[in-house]
C-alpha cells in the first residue's frame, strides 16, 4: 500500500527554478507518467520523492504520513536511474543482490531472492555476466531487477526507455507493464516520449518548466488538454497550432487567418476576444476523397515526409505556415508535392490567444468551455 | 554523376573475420540509395569498399562500366560526409570553396557554385562566420555543402544525422531529399535506423551478416519483406509471424483454418511448417460480435498499448497470439473483440526466415 502526495515542492538549483509549488498525488498501486520535456524539472522531482535530494519547501506524504524529513533509506522506495548505474566489477547477480547485501540478509535468503526477480525480468541466463558484456537492454533489465529486490512500495523509474534503440523499446513497453503487474506497487515513471506514456501509464502528470500543468487519466488529459503546452506535449506528433482573429461578417462570425475562414456563428456567446489559436491534431487530418459539409480543406505542399515505424509524419507548407500531419500507415510524399488535405469541424480545438488556455472544442460549443 | 556496380564483392578482414560473404548490387545513376543493417552487418565495410577507401579481398567495383576496383576516392571523385562533422578552420564560405580552390576554379566561378550551394543549405547568413560557431546541424550543412559544391560522381554519407539533434536532423533530413531531387546525385546513404533509411531513400539494400538480403524500394521492403528478419526489425510493431502447418491444402494455425488452395502448389515444395505474417494494421477490429467463421474470430485483449492517436491491442484466443493497430477507443483488458485478417496482406515465409507469398 502507498499513495504518494507532494504539496507545494520547490526547489531552485544555481539560481534556476527547477521546481515551483509542485503538488500532485499518486494513486496507489497505480503506473503513473510524470511527462515533460528534457529540462522540465523530473528528475529533480523524483530524487525528491526518494529522498536523496531534499527540497527547498514543500512536503511529501507516502499514504497520508509526511516524510519529508525521512532519509532515503527509510522511505521504502526504490529508484532506477536512466543511466542504469551498474557497479561495472560485480557481475549480474552481484549488481542485483547489492541492496540486500547491504541489508545484511543471509546468503541463502539473498540468492532466493535473486532467483526469484531474474526469472521475472527474464535474466536468469545473464547471471554470471558482467556489465560490459551486456547489451543496453540487458542492463536496463538487471537495473530494474535491483530495484525489485527490495520489495519497496514505492518504484521510481527515470526515463527507463530512454537509453535503449527502438526494437528493445518495443518490447519493454509491454515488457514493464507485465513486470510490474505481477510486482505490484506503485510505479511513477519520468518520460520526455509521450509515447512511453501512452504505452505504459494509466495516470500522467504533466510537467513544464518546473510546474505542474494537468494531471489526470492520460486519455482524458489527451483529449481534453487545458492549454495549448499540454496539446504540445501529450500528443504524437505535437498539436498544430495556427494564429486566427475574430470577424464579424453579414451577421455571421468567421474566425479567420490567411488560409483558413471558419464559421463560429454558434460559438457567439463564447468567443469574446479578438485573437484566438485553432488547434488541430496532426492525425486529424485525411486525404478527403469527396468535399463534405462540415470539413475543413486546406491546400498544402509537401515538405518532407519521416516514416517512423509503421506510421508516416509528412511535414507541409500551407500558405508559409509548416503544419505537421500523420497517418497509420506507411505513406511517402515526396517534397513539393501538392496536397489537399482535410480536417473534420469537430476535431478543432480552440484556444486564447492571450492565455494559451482551452476555450472550446468546435463542434460541441460550450461542453468543456 | 554515375552508376555504381559491385560484383561478386567479398571481404575478409586480418584474423579470418568474414565482413562481406557475397555483394553484387547496381545503384542506379541519380537515385537516393541507403544501406541499411544492424551494426556488425557488414555495411561499413560495403561502403569503405565503394568509396576506394578500402580494397574487397575478392569482386569489382564499376562506376559507369569503368573498373575502379583499384582506384582511390579521388580518382573515383567520390565525395564524402561521416558521422562526425569535419569542417575546416576557415570561414563557412572557405570551407565551401575548398575543393573548387584545389581544383583551381576561376574566382568568379567559385563565388557562383557556393553561393547556389550556401542557398540550399540555408547557410546564407552564416558564410562569413567560423563553423566553430554553428551548433552540430549547421557543422554537418558544412561538410555536407562542401562535399556537394563540386559535381562529384557520387556522393556517400556514413550516419550522417547519428549525432544530431533531432531538431536539426529533421531539417537536414528534408534538405538533403529536396538536394537529391535538384542536383540527382547518386548517394549511397548509410544507416542503421530503419526510419532514417524509408524517410530518404528511393531504393534500400537492408544488409544482414554480410549479405544484401533484400534490394527494393522502401514501400516493398515494409510490405513484402524478404524474410521474416526484415519483417521484424522493419515497423513498429514488427509483424506478426505466427506458426502455422500445411494440411490437405488447408493452413493451420492454432484452432484456425485457411483454405488456400490457391498457394498450394507455391507452399508445397517447401514442406508443411511455415510461418504465416501480418502486420498489425492489417487486421481489422471490431468491439461488436461478429458471426464466428473463417473471416472473423473472437479474441480475448490481454493488453491495451497506448500510440497516442492508435491503440495496439496484445490479443489472444483461438491457440494464437497477436498484435493489431486500432483506431477504436473503449476497448479494455479482459474484452473481448473480433478480429478479421486482411487475406491480401498476408505473407507466408519458410522456416528458414525466406518469404515464399
Amino acid at each position: 500500500m502507498a499513495t504518494v502526495r507532494v504539496e507545494n515542492v520547490s526547489k531552485t538549483i544555481q539560481d534556476r527554478k527547477v521546481l515551483e509549488e509542485v503538488s500532485f498525488e499518486v494513486k496507489d498501486r497505480s503506473f503513473t507518467s510524470i511527462l515533460g520535456p528534457v529540462g522540465a524539472g523530473k528528475t529533480t522531482l523524483l530524487r525528491i520523492i526518494a529522498g536523496v535530494e531534499t527540497a527547498d519547501g514543500g512536503s511529501i506524504f507516502f499514504d497520508g504520513r509526511e516524510v519529508t524529513n525521512v532519509p532515503a533509506r527509510e522511505r521504502n522506495v526504490a529508484m532506477v536511474y536512466q543511466s542504469f548505474a551498474l557497479y561495472p566489477h560485480l557481475d549480474v547477480y552481484g549488481n542485483i543482490a547489492s541492496p540486500l547485501k547491504i541489508r545484511k540478509l543471509n546468503s541463502r535468503d539473498i540468492e532466493k531472492r535473486v532467483m526469484e526477480v531474474a526469472e521475472l525480468l527474464r535474466i536468469k541466463d545473464l547471471l554470471k555476466r558482467k556489465p560490459a558484456e551486456l547489451s543496453g537492454g540487458e542492463r536496463q533489465r538487471v537495473a530494474i531487477a535491483r530495484a525489485l529486490i527490495r520489495d519497496a512500495d514505492i518504484y521510481l523509474l527515470d526515463e527507463p526507455l530512454t537509453n535503449l534503440d527502438y526494437k528493445i523499446r518495443e518490447g519493454m513497453r509491454s515488457e514493464l507493464r507485465r513486470i510490474f503487474q505481477e510486482k505490484g506497487g506503485t510505479i511513477l515513471f519520468a518520460a520526455s516520449d509521450p509515447l512511453d506514456t501512452f504505452a505504459m501509464a494509466q495516470y500522467v502528470i504533466i510537467i513544464h518548466g518546473g510546474r505542474v500543468l494537468q494531471t489526470g487519466r492520460v486519455h482524458e488529459v489527451y483529449d481534453h488538454p487545458r492549454t495549448t503546452i499540454v496539446g504540445k506535449i501529450l500528443a504524437r506528433p505535437p498539436m498544430n497550432l495556427l494564429e486566427a482573429e475574430l470577424k464579424e461578417s453579414n451577421g455571421k462570425l468567421f474566425l479567420e487567418s490567411s488560409e483558413i475562414n471558419l464559421d463560429v456563428s454558434h460559438l457567439r456567446n463564447i468567443l469574446t476576444k479578438r485573437e484566438y489559436l485553432l488547434g488541430i491534431r496532426p492525425d486529424s487530418f485525411f486525404f478527403p476523397e469527396s468535399l463534405d459539409r462540415g470539413t475543413l480543406y486546406l491546400d498544402a505542399t509537401v515538405i518532407v515526409t519521416e516514416i517512423e515505424g509503421s506510421e508516416s509524419i509528412i511535414h507541409v507548407d500551407c500558405g508559409g505556415r509548416r503544419l505537421i500531419t500523420y497517418y497509420p500507415y506507411v505513406k511517402r510524399l515526396d517534397p513539393g508535392e501538392h496536397v489537399r488535405l482535410a480536417v473534420r469541424l469537430g476535431d478543432i480545438y480552440i484556444f486564447d490567444k492571450s492565455t494559451e488556455e482551452f476555450v472550446t472544442k468546435y463542434g460541441r460549443g460550450g461542453e468543456y468551455g | 554523376m554515375a552508376e555504381i556496380r559491385l560484383e561478386g564483392i567479398k571481404h575478409i578482414y586480418p584474423g579470418n573475420v568474414e565482413a562481406i560473404k557475397e555483394a553484387t548490387i547496381t545503384f542506379k545513376d541519380q537515385t537516393f540509395n541507403s544501406l541499411l543493417g544492424p551494426s556488425g552487418c557488414g555495411k561499413t565495410t560495403l561502403m569503405k569498399i565503394i568509396a576506394g577507401l578500402l580494397k574487397p579481398t575478392d569482386g569489382r567495383v564499376y562506376f559507369d562500366g569503368q573498373d575502379v576496383t583499384g582506384k582511390t576516392p579521388q580518382e573515383r571523385n567520390v565525395a564524402m560526409v561521416f558521422q562526425f562533422p569535419v569542417v575546416y578552420d576557415m570561414s563557412v564560405y572557405d570551407n565551401l570553396a575548398f575543393p573548387l580552390k584545389v581544383r583551381g576554379m576561376p574566382k568568379q566561378e567559385i563565388k557562383r557554385r557556393v553561393a547556389e550551394v550556401a542557398k540550399l543549405l540555408e547557410l546564407e547568413g552564416q558564410l562569413s562566420l567560423h563553423p566553430g560557431r554553428l551548433d552540430s546541424g549547421g557543422k554537418q550543412r558544412v561538410a555536407i555543402g562542401r562535399a556537394l559544391v563540386r559535381t562529384p560522381n557520387a556522393f556517400i554519407l556514413d550516419e550522417p544525422f547519428s549525432n544530431i539533434d533531432p531538431e536539426s536532423r529533421l531539417l537536414l533530413r528534408s534538405k538533403l531529399k529536396e538536394i537529391q531531387k535538384d542536383l540527382k546525385q547518386t548517394m549511397v546513404f548509410v544507416t542503421h535506423d530503419q526510419a532514417e533509411a524509408l524517410t530518404l531513400a528511393d531504393w534500400i539494400a537492408v544488409m544482414k551478416d554480410g549479405r544484401i538480403i533484400q534490394f527494393d524500394t522502401p514501400e516493398q521492403i515494409y510490405e513484402e519483406p524478404a524474410d521474416t528478419f526484415i519483417a521484424y526489425f522493419i515497423g513498429m510493431p514488427a509483424m506478426n509471424l505466427i506458426d502455422c502447418s500445411m494440411v490437405d491444402g488447408k493452413l493451420l494455425l492454432g484452432e484456425l483454418s485457411y483454405d488456400i488452395s490457391d498457394m498450394r502448389n507455391m507452399l508445397e515444395p517447401y514442406g508443411d511448417e511455415f510461418y504465416f505474417g501480418i502486420r498489425a494494421e492489417h487486421i481489422e477490429v471490431s468491439r461488436e460480435p461478429k458471426p464466428e467463421g473463417q473471416d472473423w474470430i473472437p479474441m480475448m485483449c490481454e493488453m491495451v498499448e497506448g500510440l497516442g492517436p492508435l491503440s495496439l491491442l496484445h490479443l489472444k484466443g483461438k491457440g494464437l497470439t497477436m498484435r493489431v493497430k486500432t483506431r477504436e477507443t473503449g476497448i479494455s483488458e479482459g474484452d473481448t473483440v473480433w478480429v478479421k485478417i486482411r487475406r491480401d496482406k498476408v505473407r507466408i515465409f519458410k522456416r528458414t526466415g525466406e518469404r515464399i507469398v
